[in-house]
């Protein structure tokens, strides 16, 4: 190569000057990493929907059953533990509480009720786990739907319904 | 390369600057791809549930992801996947074709003359501010799809506030 170069009557080398690419590419990567935003991982509570569309798989109901109910007055949420009121929450906990400012259930009340169900409970068939119906009121915001959820999976509770809706889904 | 060096100057020194420019450009590579995939998926705040296990997807595993978020008028939309905003109605229908494109089904143990069930999943992605009630509308619609599986996703800790950027 250098020597058909000379021979064309060349002598200096082609040299390409990599300066400029080199800032274009620096400016790239810096653009980058500046927007990339990392993605957190996702994690998913598993939940099963009844076979059979919910009609012929409904057995009676059992003469213990947990139920949470999630209310919406006002913007609060209220929650009641079967016949007791939750207390609020003291503190605004969650940065969605502290979004809007408006206190929601004390969760540890509800964590308190359900596991004390559960030491209590006597299933009628000998198997099985205590049914826990989550009755929420569609206003309410879903993030105390997965808080009431997740306390159930922490409490390794697998008999989850949630209540149907007054108005048929039709 | 000594003998270039000892032709043009004596005294310069030169830096071989191609491991570099390799190594950044792998960089600006890696950047690429990583800003295109965080924004693939609708914009979301998920809640916060420290049991939510992260699961690897199975090979043969097909999820459906139903996002629930809120739009520029604060509206709330639900969308499958990347698509337009649905009504519970059209999100049932889109499910329906979903099942039947996927043509996979399982025997059902409870009613094994009825209907056969997807081995289709579905993932529920839904805003943490949202109402609680389109959850009972995404049931309902994955339900009369004949789609049992479903998962509702949570984060497991929230890194920094995410509402630091709104009014």
């Amino acid at each position: 190569m250098a020597r058909r170069k000379k021979a064309k009557g060349d002598p200096g080398e082609v040299e390409t000057d990599m300066t400029s690419m080199i800032d274009v590419v620096f400016l790239l990567l810096i653009f980058f990493m500046l927007a990339t935003k990392f993605k957190m991982p996702e994690g998913t509570l598993r939940s099963y929907l009844p076979k059979n569309r919910g009609e012929s798989n409904s057995r009676p109901i059992l003469s213990e059953t947990c139920r949470i109910t999630l209310m919406n007055q006002g913007g609060q949420v209220i929650a009641w533990a079967d016949q007791s009121q939750v207390p609020l929450n003291e503190q605004l906990e969650s940065d969605y509480e502290q979004f809007t400012g408006v206190a929601g259930p004390d969760l540890n009340f509800i964590e308190d009720y359900i596991s004390g169900m559960k030491s209590r409970y006597v299933p009628l068939d000998g198997n099985g786990s205590l049914p826990v119906v989550i009755d929420f009121a569609k206003e309410v915001p879903y993030k105390y739907v997965i808080d009431v959820l997740n306390i159930c999976a922490r409490q390794e509770i697998v008999n989850i319904a949630f209540a149907q809706p007054e108005v048929p889904l039709e | 390369m000594a003998s270039k060096r000892a032709k043009k100057t004596d005294y310069g020194v030169e830096m071989d600057m191609t491991p570099m420019i390799d190594i950044v450009f792998l960089l600006i590579v890696f950047f690429m791809v990583v800003t295109e995939l965080s924004v693939q998926q609708a914009v979301v705040i998920l809640p916060v549930a420290n049991e939510a296990k992260v699961e690897e997807p199975q090979p043969d595993q097909v999820i459906l992801v139903v996002n629930v978020s809120f739009d520029k008028e604060n509206k709330q939309i639900i969308q499958l996947m990347n698509g337009s905003p649905l009504t519970p109605k059209e999100l049932e229908t889109e499910l329906k074709g979903e099942v039947a494109a996927h043509g996979k089904f399982e025997d059902n143990p409870n009613n094994p003359s009825g209907k056969k069930l997807s081995t289709l999943h579905v993932t529920i992605r839904c805003d943490q501010g949202a109402d609680a009630g389109n959850i009972h509308s995404i049931f309902g619609a994955c339900q009369k799809a004949g789609i049992y599986q479903v998962s509702c996703s949570a984060i497991n800790e929230r890194l920094e506030d995410p509402y630091s950027d709104q009014p």
